[in-house]
């Protein structure tokens, strides 16, 4: 079963670049965006303006611009701003440790494919093939159901998801890049097989795997907030993004928008600051696109 | 041909049987005893001796593995032990809404993803192009349960458009119950589908055939028809195929979202009741909507790309 073949996924890789927002300006902005959140979700204790779980009784569903909360209060009167900030946290944390995870995973597995080829080639392709068929939202939700709900079984499962991705795309470069004459002048000057693989080859191609470890944070983000609307993930009343956003749907049923929109666009500007970023460190070595 | 099929086919099989028995496997992840597990407080202790019993715990792993092997190629997905009903009939009464929410979202994707796709590569450069590709952006990182709940904030409560709740009975009504949750399962796709498709569509538009074409003195429209959107089909074709088993996946926020009855809501039930039969059936469908959508591409490849032709280059 060969789901989508290499040539395919590199014109995919290509499409999913963002040339409207690639210029000098957008990734300024996206780095700038990626830094402010981060620093708030270090900070949150010191920035916030207030406690993120304190209900304000007095004054549920204020809209933005109310004195006091430049946001706006959520349906149990809590802070919109400090529940976003406090959310980063979380927010931010969940899909790290997943794509740091899946990355090295994925690298340390589809280097070992491509370097040794042959039959150990084979068997990992057809396993990672395989993994495919199985969307990343399914496995998580089947985590949750035997492991049950918080934080860690969602990522477990989008760890499985995950890392076929990366170890595909590793075993795509290095089986191109060990063809070099650089690999064979190293071979020839008595540098071991596994020394010139993690050495001299892994850096040429870690960029690569560095752009596409950005757009997964991106994917991740999502998943892990899904799950969390879903009641899956992080569970109330800690302060999550995908929490709010579920929070907020009594709310909608009122007509009050701002509850969803405000977390909503949190996470879909981080997103897009992290695509913009992968887009540009993969137009930065030219590497897809010269392939 | 016919060799190519087989082979496709007979790799599916080889799939779907590896995916039952790691979703059949999975069960026994769980820490401590699956019968405890299975029962979740719902039944007595000789309840729990007779789950044992018919889940056959006492046996050898395999043993069991086979037993429900056999069970499914008779269409036996297992009993939900919360509805007290075969789980195949809980999925057989939801396929219906479920599957058309899909279809509908299915060719929001490829209608709105090609056109909006041709515009930007037609229009490249000028400001349409930036909107679209701004448009794409923005979809691509928003997350559906997000679309669905603004969408009906938007549409429904604020614009009274579009009604909030329900699936709708007969076509028309379902179709107009159908439209939001729709949208909102389609949207992050659309985003998709526009980027794979505007990309397809410029590089098509270089190719030395376009201009060809164009020098004999043939319409611009047929020109764009014939020789542009055809050549670009195929990775067009080959994403929605991929995207599609995701959505089976993604009516989960959707159907829950919008109390539509279908198999999403029927997954999110079934993890909150830790309903495992129930989920291990959806798990085999979603693999199974999978592998048909992938092997129809490629059958189909053929015949919306004769370049790429010959089946048996493609299996090799």
């Amino acid at each position: 079963m060969s789901a989508a073949p290499i040539a395919l996924e590199r014109r995919w890789m290509r499409a999913r670049r963002l040339p409207g927002l690639r210029g000098q300006g957008g990734v300024i902005a996206s780095v700038a965006f990626l830094v402010v959140v981060t620093l708030a979700a270090i900070l949150a204790p010191e920035i916030s303006p207030h406690n993120p779980s304190a209900a304000d009784l007095s004054s549920l569903l204020s809209p933005p611009g109310t004195p006091g909360h430049l946001l706006g209060t959520d349906t149990a009167g809590r802070d919109i701003l400090s529940r976003i900030i406090y959310g980063a946290r979380i927010s931010l944390l969940a899909p790290l440790v997943l794509v740091v995870i899946s990355s090295t995973l994925g690298t340390a597995i589809g280097v070992c494919a491509g370097w040794m080829g042959g039959i150990a080639d084979e068997v990992i392709s057809r396993v990672m093939d395989f993994l495919f068929a199985f969307p990343g939202l399914l496995i998580a939700i089947i985590a949750v159901a035997l492991f049950g709900t918080g934080v860690t079984a969602p990522i477990v499962g989008l760890i499985i998801a995950y890392t076929p991705y990366t170890a595909r795309l590793a075993r795509g470069l290095v089986a191109q890049e060990r063809n070099l004459p650089y690999v064979e002048s190293y071979r020839q000057q008595g540098f071991s097989g596994p020394r010139i693989a993690l050495t001299m080859l892994l850096p040429n191609i870690a960029p690569t795997l560095l752009a596409q470890s950005a757009l997964s944070f991106g994917y991740g983000l999502i998943d892990l907030a899904t799950l969390s609307f879903l009641g899956f993930g992080v569970q109330p009343p800690t302060a999550d993004w995908g929490v709010m956003v579920s929070d907020a749907q009594q709310g909608i049923l009122q007509g009050d928008i701002w509850v969803a929109l405000f977390p909503g666009l949190a996470i879909m500007l981080t997103v897009i600051s992290f695509n913009v970023l992968g887009d540009a460190i993969a137009e930065r070595i030219g590497r897809t696109e010269a392939a | 041909m016919l060799r190519f099929c087989a082979r496709r086919l007979g790799g599916s099989l080889v799939t779907l049987l590896i995916s039952s028995f790691l979703i059949f496997g999975s069960l026994y992840l769980v820490p401590g005893d699956p019968a405890v597990y299975l029962a979740h407080g719902r039944v007595t202790a000789p309840q729990l001796a007779a789950l044992r019993r018919e889940y056959g715990l006492g046996q050898p792993f395999f043993e069991r593995y086979v037993h429900w092997l056999f069970g499914l190629v008779h269409g036996n997905l297992g009993e939900s032990l919360q509805y007290h009903e075969p789980a195949a009939r809980l999925i057989g009464s939801r396929l219906a809404v479920t599957g058309t929410l899909v279809a509908y979202a299915a060719v929001l994707i490829i209608l709105g993803g090609l056109a909006l796709g041709l515009l930007g590569a037609l229009r490249r450069g000028t400001l349409v192009d930036r909107g679209v590709l701004l448009f794409s952006s923005a979809a691509t990182a928003a997350p559906a349960f997000l679309t669905v709940v603004l969408l009906l904030a938007i549409f429904s409560v604020d614009l009274h458009w579009f009604p909030a709740l329900g699936a709708g009975q007969g076509f028309g009504d379902r179709l107009w119950h159908l439209t939001l949750p729709a949208v909102g399962l389609a949207l992050s796709a659309v985003g998709l589908i526009t980027r794979v498709s505007r990309t397809a569509f410029l590089d098509s538009l270089r190719r030395e055939h376009v201009e060809v074409a164009r020098s004999r003195g043939l319409s611009e429209r047929s020109v764009i028809r014939r020789h542009v959107v055809r050549n670009s089909l195929g990775p067009v074709a080959t994403m929605t195929g991929l995207v599609v088993a995701t959505l089976v996946v993604s009516t989960t926020v959707v159907e829950s979202a919008f109390g539509i009855n279908g198999i999403g809501s029927l997954l999110d039930s079934s993890v909150q009741t830790l309903d495992y039969p129930v989920i291990q059936a959806i798990s085999l469908l979603v693999v199974v909507v999978f592998l048909v959508c992938n092997t129809a591409v490629d059958l189909l490849y053929p015949f919306i790309d004769p370049r790429v032709a010959s089946w048996r280059s493609r299996a090799a």
